[in-house]
């Protein structure tokens, strides 16, 4: 061998370090992993100004094609025009949103998985305005519940275009049910700014009933049909907020007027429906009541409605009708845990009315707490700990979970029995004479409970 | 006016976050699929109700016959302008095994229409189930292709909306062909429904026996040795490390096992990470980094291996390409106090060769 192979063999490894050293630079200059795909500076505002002309026009056509009240044609129109041309971002990007409006319209799930797919191929295709299609899988997220990724993704939306008030409703719904209410309001306020409309109003109108204050919450709801929306099912779903927000203050007629006007601006609108006959069955009209949500329940099978039609056949002494509905949410959580959820408030809350399989709804509560620590969901595990025997704990997350104000007749129902549990009697009355004097109709199940508590 | 048509545009995430509108899925569609045929110089309607999990639980016990009455009943057809009554005929009905445990229902039923002795003009309607979500496909003709495959095979790769055929319009021509056949046996359990296609069904099952377990493994272990056959997973890199290093049968199953062990745990823990980071990040910003991350220790890695145990690996590697003939085993199965020709010592069973001296002992030419 000797020197020279010696020196041979340190040329070499010199050799290879500097490739080596070579090829990692390369790779990072023109990996694009710090290259922003959109283009920088004068080439990106440029790109953005032209796209923003042709978007200007798709988007109003969207809005158009949603206000024709066929949101399925319109759907159909650029289905078709996408398949002409795969690689057209805009049209791509529209068709995202206009499958969520789908799945808003007919609560089938299908639409979220294709708004997934086009907004995903849109992103990939590249061109469009990246800002709305990043928004709407913000938006997207949120809906799946994946308030972590929604977040992010909001947050990289309002960093690509910094006035864009949806993406600040996308925001403040991810920090919202992430338990994160005073960031959440500030971001409601910013959309309110940015864009005032329909949607920001609703936002403020659930962000101030939270807060408790209800008079605020119709007032930004009337804002909110003031603005003038053109799409039906915008203004048939304010109107069932607005008939929820007076259900829950124990105003009947008022929430018999905004669903009924909800059902002749969409009808058949099977929000609008429940309402009605969740306004029905507090007046102790049972018999159509049941038979409004069942053509509910045939509809939307969603846990709330099959639950409220389960209630109502209870009350009514119709017995193994409600065993049968009572049933289904059983069915409906098979199904729920098949598909890998597992965080949904309202079956475990049905779990714990009825004490079954408490421990495992306790456990359920606490992972709908402990991934998105809601107001709700602290009620929710309240409720569960005071189901499981623990009153202490239950009452500390009770009493923090109405931290915010909130005026809502089953969380203070809840404090009440906890109080009772722990043995303060006369501090049970007074919570429950608080929940029945906010709404007497708060629940079919407890506030007959509640009522004879006072007696 | 941008701000406001952009708001006005995205209409998501309405949903207040009290109503947990969770829903269960896509399990609650009944889907409904017409064949309009003509058979035997008749016409005939082939009708088939597909009905998802929650759907299925409503109905409770289905009778056949009471639900194929109905379905006659809202399957309007008119020819050439004037209504024809729909007998139902024939029908087949399965539970195919659903998501959760729970079944669907495939209910087949031949309707039966009037003679056809000329070409008729047709027109369909199906009412049955009009406010329920679902699949809704007409199709006219015996061989005419239906996208579902008549509800046996949702198609899942487009983007296309579930179709929403209602009522459609035609030509009829009367054929002698015999009566339309309704499936039967196996078939029947359309068992497509649930998974996307054969292979991921195979791993959605709820019981596995042994005998599946064990084919599984075996499969598994195939395919991975066929993996491992393919372009870059250092085969060439571990040879030569075995040849340098004389490596028995032994040293090359103890790589295997390691690299094999350090591979697994590596996805895994990879996986892991983007999993805990997905709920903060999303997945396709993270994706860069992590390859920066593993092109980065990749060249690191390489750089100590080339740099780090430098003199010894090389001398080895050029004495055995250079002496293979000359270096018998036993060379290597001899104490280091042994030395052929009293000059250099028996290179040493260890491979790492920490000192430089070592080293440079054997390259000062004394073999």
């Amino acid at each position: 061998m000797g020197r020279m192979g010696e020196a041979l063999m340190g040329r070499s490894r010199a050799l290879l370090l500097a490739a080596a050293v070579l090829g990692t630079a390369g790779m990072l200059l023109f990996g694009g992993v710090f290259a922003d795909s959109s283009g920088d500076g004068v080439l990106r505002s440029e790109a953005r100004a032209a796209g923003d002309a042709a978007d200007q026009d798709s988007l109003n056509g969207l809005i158009a094609g949603f206000s024709s009240g066929n949101t399925a044609a319109y759907v159909r129109s650029l289905e078709h025009r996408v398949a002409q041309q795969p690689s057209d971002a805009a049209s791509l990007t529209l068709l995202g949103l206009a499958y969520q409006q789908r799945a808003r319209e007919t609560g089938d799930p299908t639409y979220y998985r294709l708004s997934g797919k086009a907004l995903g191929r849109a992103l990939r295709v590249g061109g469009g305005t990246r800002a709305l299609i990043v928004q709407g899988l913000a938006a997207l997220a949120n809906t799946r519940h994946r308030f972590g990724a929604g977040l992010a993704l909001a947050r990289r939306s309002i960093r690509i275009d910094r006035e864009n008030g949806s993406a600040y409703g996308a925001l403040g719904d991810a920090l919202l049910n992430l338990g994160r209410y005073r960031p959440a309001f500030a971001a409601y306020d910013r959309m309110a700014v940015l864009s005032p409309g329909i949607a920001s109003y609703t936002r403020v109108a659930n962000a101030r009933e939270l807060l408790g204050r209800r008079d605020g919450a119709v007032e930004a709801l009337q804002l909110a049909l003031e603005a003038d929306s053109t799409v039906p099912e915008q203004v048939a779903w304010t109107l069932v907020q607005l008939g929820n927000v007076q259900f829950n203050r124990g105003r009947l007629g008022a929430a018999e007027r905004a669903y009924r006007q909800a059902l002749r601006r969409l009808p058949g609108y099977v929000h609008a429906e429940a309402g009605l006959a969740r306004v029905e069955a507090a007046r102790d009209d049972y018999g159509p009541a049941a038979a409004r949500l069942r053509h509910v329940v045939d509809v939307l099978p969603i846990p709330a409605y099959v639950i409220a039609l389960g209630d109502v056949l209870h009350v009514s002494g119709r017995e193994s009708q409600a065993r049968r509905e009572y049933g289904l949410v059983g069915v409906i959580e098979r199904l729920f845990a098949a598909n890998g959820v597992r965080t949904e408030l309202q079956t475990a809350l049905f779990d714990l009315d009825h004490g079954r399989n408490v421990n495992d709804a306790l456990a359920r509560a606490r992972k709908a707490y402990v991934s998105a620590p809601g107001v709700y969901a602290e009620d929710a595990l309240a409720w569960g700990l005071l189901k499981t025997g623990r009153c202490g704990s239950a009452k500390v997350h009770s009493a923090d979970s109405l931290r915010l104000g909130t005026r809502d007749a089953l969380l203070f129902f809840h404090r009440g029995m906890i109080e009772r549990c722990l043995g303060n009697g006369a501090a049970a009355r007074v919570w429950f004479g608080r929940a029945l004097s906010l709404n007497p109709n708060f629940s079919l199940l407890w506030a007959p409970v509640a009522r004879r508590a006072l007696e | 006016m941008k701000r406001t048509v952009l708001v006005l545009a995205v209409l998501a995430a309405l949903t207040a976050p009290t109503s947990a509108l969770g829903h269960p899925l896509g399990n609650f569609t009944i889907n409904r699929f017409s064949r309009i045929e003509s058979a035997d110089q008749r016409a005939y309607v082939l009708y088939v109700l597909d009905m998802a999990e929650i759907p299925t639980y409503q109905a409770g016990r289905i009778d056949a016959r009471a639900y194929a009455r109905r379905i006659a009943a809202g399957a309007r057809l008119r020819l050439d302008g004037r209504q024809v009554r729909l007998t139902p005929v024939a029908t087949a009905l399965a539970h195919p095994k659903g998501a959760g445990g729970l079944h669907t229902t495939r209910l087949e039923v031949l309707l039966r229409g009037p003679r056809l002795d000329h070409t008729a003009h047709l027109a369909y309607t199906d009412t049955n189930y009009a406010d329920r979500i679902g699949w809704k496909e007409i199709v006219v003709g015996a061989n005419t292709h239906s996208e579902s495959d008549d509800l046996r095979a949702y198609p899942k790769n487009l983007l296309q909306s579930p179709l929403d055929i209602t009522s459609v319009s035609g030509e009829l021509q009367p054929t002698g062909s015999p009566r339309p056949k309704l499936t039967t046996g196996k078939a029947l359990q359309a068992p497509d429904r649930v998974a996307d296609a054969g292979f991921s069904s195979l791993i959605g099952r709820h019981h596995l026996s042994a005998l599946v377990i064990l084919a599984s493994l075996a499969a598994a272990f195939f395919w991975g040795m066929a993996h491992a056959l393919s372009p870059g997973h250092g085969k060439t890199i571990v040879a030569a490390y075995l040849v340098g290093r004389h490596g028995t049968p032994w040293h090359a199953a103890a790589l295997g096992a390691i690299v094999t062990a350090t591979h697994t745990i590596g996805v895994f823990a990879l996986g892991l990470v983007t999993l805990a980071l997905s709920a903060f990040i999303v997945p396709e910003q993270l994706y860069p980094w992590l390859n920066l991350v593993s092109g980065v220790l990749v060249v690191v890695i390489g750089s100590a291996a080339a740099s780090g145990t430098g003199g010894a690996t090389r001398t080895t590697t050029a004495t055995a390409i250079t002496t293979t003939s000359t270096m018998p085993r036993a060379a290597v199965r001899s104490s280091p106090s042994e030395s052929p020709a009293g000059c250099c010592p028996a290179r040493p069973r260890s491979s790492s060769c920490s000192r430089r001296s070592r080293c440079t002992a054997w390259r000062s030419g004394c073999c």
